[in-house]
């Protein structure tokens, strides 16, 4: 029996070689996206088919990891594109990928329906599919009230109940460091030294942050304004929060662009004209539990329980690629003390 | 040594059995991201800036450093656990040994999830003490600090400390520490001057994979040390590689970590050579030490110490996986509804793909890696001098390398030599074969080192062949190493996310990567689920492992 086991194995080993990729197909649109869009919880599953179903062009979408590794391969690949779309460039990437140069303009018509605050790149490199807020999501069994600054959080009541996360390995950490920025201007280092006692753990990514908050381990953490509303659609609990900031929050926009070069730039243009379409729009809400960038596109009932601020806080693209290394080297020194 | 056994085609050509997949599927990429980083763009050296920050030194202080500590406390914790799994024989052996690989088989990702559920400040353990003794804080608050990163270590390596040494202690001869004891040295004495001397190829062995691993660690040291104040190599590696885009700094970085794990692992191979030479010996049938009486009561101490390290935070992740609340704060109730939306959510398909192309991926990399594993190490041990001992070091070096930067090389000589590669099977099972085959080196070359020489050259003397010989003689004494080997060449192979997202074709799914996925769309209780499923099946196939090396299920009938 083991024997025969064994020369199985044996003769697995030897077909290894064998085993490799299959052929490739013919007119198609290959799309580069972050994980968490291509996963079968993420928009891709609902809205690719349709998009297929109404263009008759065959999509290939590849799940490259991160959105910055979305616009790392796209300029890794610059000389040969292989890839049409590149979605996930969002407005903290947006200077980024512009002095790349990995990506051209396209004005689709959709714009027309999106908020002028809301298109974010004038030259139309990257269009906008759905924006958010960062934010602090309490647990409300526990805070009964509620920070409403980013000042408040300093507080003494507050000890040891955040959760933050690296803004060296995190977007959202990214986002909150310039959230502090932009409120603070060059003042942003004291402020994090008045945060520090709050601060429970900096977490390496929003997923392991988001997971220690669930099982309790602080009633405070940073997430998007329309975090709530999973909670409230999937596991009918209001428990969890969104504390409005009076002074504003900072802003998150997504967006997607055609690669320079694409192999095929009309199914590239069919793509984004579709993104901004209601057919795709209306996904958003409830799938990556963001706003959609859409007006027209009316939102689910449980987007009342997500923070929508008055005032939004962003940094121009500009400033965030010449400064960002510097903003987070001053960050690293007064958080590591 | 048996300078003849190498001479002539054969042993040559066994060199290049080991050596090819490593210099192709290692330091070919790895050269590619070095040549083209280093070339350099305008600016300044990444060297130079590099190491014009103070910065820089207290993260590579600081990685070195928690790698020690590390290393020294699993070590420390690990030792018992060899002898048990070495020496002793006691029901639930088998189970106990399945269970040392265990931790390898989980993303990092819900490690940090099982600690924080088991000794968080609301976890399973401060909410017991504060219930029976009526406590309004957290007693036990050892996480965000610097004990908890060594504690997460120790969960991760203890068990590998315990596994690989108890596997050369199996057949580690008795005779010595017996002789010492008749000639009246107590048993502390004899311990410490005979026993512990004699372990020490298989010490060294384990202690050069504890350090790569705890040198490697991420997401760990930085969620479980509370922030940026506790910072790894491989963070700065990830931020520039991945968050900056600075390939240069990425680069840089990654050759000052592999330069100092190079160095770690030079030492470790050289001092387990020069034990090696110390303790060659006839080597013993296997322990069959019956625990009885107060040696009982001191064993369950230590068992119950595991279950708390090892086994609690795990079987906190398993119960999370059948919890859930009915109301919005009512109690907690049991319930299957997470194992359900696993299976329902997004059709059968999913989960079933992702389990069988996990375990398709992982019994190939065992295929593979076993029989790399044993060439290497075989060719290692044989060869005298500097070369085997260099060899050695760079065939262990797969283990010390960032996957960030790994990663971007593999891209990189895709995109050189496969312009139109859009992902294949072979390149994972290559990458993780690659990754998982050091384990199999490490476990078995502690116990080739030790046969003694006269052994196969009885048999050659007898008549019997070369590949006769090792058949065997060799093949048996060194038969748990090899089956320790498969089982973490299984749980590296079942747990690797990094190198499967970029090999793999774009819709190859499996049971990490979907885990990431759970977690991503803020399915916490469901990723529980996946992740018990993950380690239920992993026990399952360690067992059937060890099986399959032809260990006994019933450890008396030895």
């Amino acid at each position: 029996m083991k024997r025969l086991i064994l020369a199985v194995m044996c003769l697995c080993l030897a077909g290894l070689p064998a085993y490799a990729a299959a052929g490739k197909s013919d007119e198609k649109l290959v799309i580069y996206t972050y994980d968490s869009f291509a996963s079968e919880w993420g928009l891709a599953p609902k809205v690719i088919p349709a998009f297929e179903e109404m263009s008759g062009i065959q999509v290939e979408l590849i799940s490259v990891g991160s959105s910055g590794q979305v616009l790392q391969r796209a300029m890794l690949e610059k000389e040969n594109p292989k890839a049409d779309v590149v979605i996930g460039i969002d407005n903290n990437l947006l200077a980024k990928a512009k002095k790349a140069g990995v990506l051209s303009p396209y004005r689709s018509k959709g714009l027309d329906n999106v908020p002028e605050a809301l298109r974010y790149d004038p030259e139309y490199q990257v269009t906008p599919f759905d924006y958010g807020y960062f934010s602090m999501i309490y647990d409300s069994d526990i805070i009964k009230n509620p920070p409403q600054s980013l000042e408040d959080l300093t507080s003494e009541k507050f000890k040891k109940s955040v959760i933050l996360m690296d803004p060296r390995t995190s977007g959202p950490g990214l986002g909150f460091l310039l959230w502090t920025v932009s409120a603070y201007g060059d003042d942003f280092a004291d402020y994090w030294k008045r945060l520090t006692p709050s601060i429970l753990t900096i977490t390496d990514s929003w997923s392991s942050g988001y997971g220690l908050f669930t099982n309790g381990e602080a009633p405070i953490v940073l997430s998007y304004s329309s975090s709530p509303v999973y909670h409230v659609a999937f596991e009918k609990t209001d428990r969890y929060k969104a504390a409005a900031f009076k002074n504003g929050h900072y802003m998150q926009i997504e967006g997607a662009g055609i690669v320079k070069g694409a192999p095929h730039r009309k199914a590239a243009e069919a793509f984004i004209d579709f993104m901004l379409s209601d057919a795709f729009q209306k996904e958003i809400p409830l799938t990556n539990i963001m706003f959609p960038v859409n007006s027209a596109t009316s939102l689910p009932e449980s987007f009342s329980h997500a923070v929508k601020p008055e005032k939004s806080l962003q940094l121009l693209p500009e400033e965030i690629m010449e400064k960002n290394e510097g903003w987070i080297s001053t960050w690293v020194d007064t958080v590591s003390k | 040594m048996i300078p003849s056994s190498h001479k002539g085609w054969g042993g040559r050509l066994l060199w290049l059995v080991p050596l090819v997949p490593t210099l192709i599927l290692f330091y070919l990429p790895l050269s590619v991201i070095f040549v083209e980083a280093l070339k350099g763009g305008e600016g300044p050296s990444p060297f130079v800036r590099l190491f014009s920050n103070p910065y820089t030194f207290r993260v590579i202080g600081f990685t070195l450093w928690q790698a020690f500590v590390s290393t020294v406390v699993s070590l420390i914790l690990g030792l018992p656990g060899a002898w048990l799994l070495g020496r002793a024989s006691f029901r639930g052996k088998r189970l106990l040994k399945a269970l040392t690989a265990i931790p390898f088989v989980l993303p990092s990702i819900l490690v940090v999830l099982a600690f924080v559920i088991f000794y968080g400040n609301s976890g399973v353990l401060n909410r017991f003490l504060m219930g029976v003794f009526d406590l309004k804080r957290p007693p036990f608050a050892i996480l965000y600090s610097f004990s908890a990163i060594i504690l997460a270590h120790a969960f991760y390596n203890f068990p590998l400390a315990a596994r690989l040494i108890g596997a050369f202690w199996e057949r580690h001869s008795d005779g010595p520490a017996l002789a010492a004891r008749t000639l009246g040295a107590g048993p502390v004495r004899t311990f410490f001057s005979v026993t512990l001397p004699g372990l020490l190829p298989a010490i060294f062995s384990a202690a050069g994979l504890i350090y790569l691993f705890c040198f490697m660690s991420f997401a760990v040291v930085l969620v479980l040390g509370g922030g940026p104040r506790y910072t790894t190599i491989e963070v700065e590696i990830y931020r520039a590689a991945r968050i900056s885009m600075d390939l240069d700094m990425a680069a840089a970085l990654a050759a000052v970590g592999a330069l100092l794990t190079l160095s770690m692992l030079w030492i470790t191979v050289k001092m387990q050579h020069r034990a090696a030479h110390t303790v060659r010996g006839q080597a013993a049938r296997p322990g069959t030490i019956r625990l009885s009486g107060n040696m009982k009561v001191l064993w369950g101490l230590y068992i119950i110490m595991v279950i708390l390290v090892v086994a609690s935070p795990l079987l906190a992740l398993v119960g999370r996986s059948f919890l859930a609340r009915t109301t919005r704060s009512g109690p907690l109730v049991w319930t299957f509804k997470w194992y359900v939306a696993l299976f329902s959510e997004t059709g059968t398909s999913l989960s079933l793909t992702a389990v069988k192309n996990s375990l398709i991926f992982a019994c190939l990399t065992v295929c593979a890696s076993l029989p790399l594993g044993l060439a290497a190490a075989w060719v290692t041990t044989r060869s005298r001098g500097v070369l085997g001992r260099l060899t050695e070091t760079a065939m262990m070096l797969p283990m010390g390398v960032s996957s960030v930067v790994l990663g971007l090389g593999y891209f990189k000589c895709l995109a050189l030599f496969f312009p139109d590669y859009s992902g294949s099977r072979a390149a994972v099972v290559a990458a993780h074969v690659v990754v998982a085959y050091p384990f199999v080196l490490r476990s078995v070359s502690a116990s080739l080192k030790r046969i003694s020489p006269s052994l196969p050259l009885a048999a050659r003397t007898l008549g019997a062949g070369t590949f006769q010989t090792f058949l065997t003689v060799e093949l048996p004494l060194i038969r748990s190493g090899l089956v320790g080997g498969a089982c973490f060449a299984f749980a590296l192979s079942m747990g690797e996310i990094n190198a499967t997202l970029i090999l793999a074709r774009a819709d190859t799914i499996t049971i990490p990567l979907a885990l990431y996925r759970l977690i991503g769309a803020y399915r916490f209780f469901a990723a529980c689920a996946l992740g018990s499923l993950l380690m239920g099946l992993c026990i399952a196939c360690f067992l059937w492992i060890e099986w399959m090396g032809g260990e006994s299920l019933d450890p008396e009938r030895e």
